[in-house]
């Protein structure tokens, strides 16, 4: 599994590469608000990549190259649920009062979160099915 | 036009998005799917923009069936920059424009959406906020401790910091249990 730990962290690297060029062109373009919500999603990425590199820290000298047990990373995956709480608060917030900006935001971030989360669901069954094959 | 309202506008004008988004509105009054068609951007993106447009006075929106149509602010772009320029404030205008900024931004950062996110720690921005809670408060009217709380409680949950707070400011007096508005 060490495997998908390096895939999964080489493609949120891609992402933060693929919306640092965005920003940047955004930016060039006289563009600012565009280019602050590329920024934003960096950041999202980066707090999972952060917590990511963390969480895996924990499973370092376990030997798990046959481990298909995605329990393993409980712990990672519960953050898709602990760390977008106040987004969804402040969404629904925005949305009751009209306030479209917000809104925007929030769902930006909400869209990175769910994104990592299928993301890596989708490679730990991928890597699965190659271990089994 | 106030400096304030200038600088809002030039803020929002200086956007590609937002710049394209006005020239489609100069031909037609549109809706954020065609705009969003048209420039090949968002849904999402056109309303972010749009809401800001509306709010420096640069579009104007009005509802038909099912679809809000947005329209240029005509009136808006008649002046030219030399008026908004040769525009004077007197001195006790622009130190009055400077209060209210600041009035605005302390509730700005405080409040959302309502209610108060926390109780300043400095004074003069504490006061801002007392003040902005006595405006739910009728003025002549007696209330008794339980309807202040109540009011107070809508804001924030430390109901009794605030009401103690506007007592010893003088935004509320308190006698024989019962408080008052005090009127300026």
């Amino acid at each position: 599994m060490r495997e998908l730990e390096e895939r999964y962290l080489a493609y949120i690297n891609e992402k933060i590469a693929e919306h640092d060029n965005l920003h940047k062109q955004y930016k060039a373009d006289d563009r600012k608000d565009e280019a602050n919500l590329e920024k934003i999603k960096i950041n999202i990425y980066e707090i999972f990549k952060t917590l990511f590199i963390n969480d895996i820290k924990q499973l370092q000298g376990k030997n798990l190259e046959n481990i298909k047990d995605i329990n393993m990373y409980g712990g990672y995956l519960l953050r898709f649920d602990t760390i977008p709480v106040n987004w969804k608060k402040s969404l629904s917030m925005a949305k009751e009062h009209g306030d479209i900006v917000k809104q925007v935001i929030e769902e930006c971030k909400l869209a990175v979160a769910n994104e990592l989360k299928e993301k890596f669901l989708e490679m730990f069954n991928e890597l699965g099915r190659e271990i089994n094959d | 036009m106030t400096e304030d309202k200038a600088i809002k506008l030039f803020k929002c004008l200086s956007d590609k998005s937002r710049l394209q988004i006005l020239k489609s509105l100069v031909n037609e009054d549109m809706y954020v799917e065609l705009l969003a068609q048209r420039l090949g951007l968002t849904p999402s993106t056109i309303s972010f923009h749009l809401k800001k447009l509306e709010d420096a006075g640069a579009v104007t929106s009005r509802k038909e069936q099912y679809y809000n149509i947005y329209s240029i602010n005509e009136d808006i772009f008649k002046s030219t920059i030399l008026d908004i320029i040769k525009e004077e404030s007197p001195e006790a205008d622009l130190q009055k424009q400077r209060e209210e900024e600041y009035r605005r931004r302390v509730i700005e950062n405080f409040f959302e959406y309502g209610k108060l996110k926390n109780i300043p720690s400095q004074r003069k921005k504490r006061l801002i906020v007392l003040n902005e809670i006595a405006k739910a408060f009728e003025p002549g009217r007696e209330y008794t401790e339980r309807e202040v709380n109540l009011i107070i409680a809508d804001f924030h949950d430390d109901f009794c910091t605030i009401r103690r707070e506007m007592v010893c400011e003088g935004i509320l007096t308190r006698e024989n249990s019962i408080y008052r508005l005090v009127e300026n």
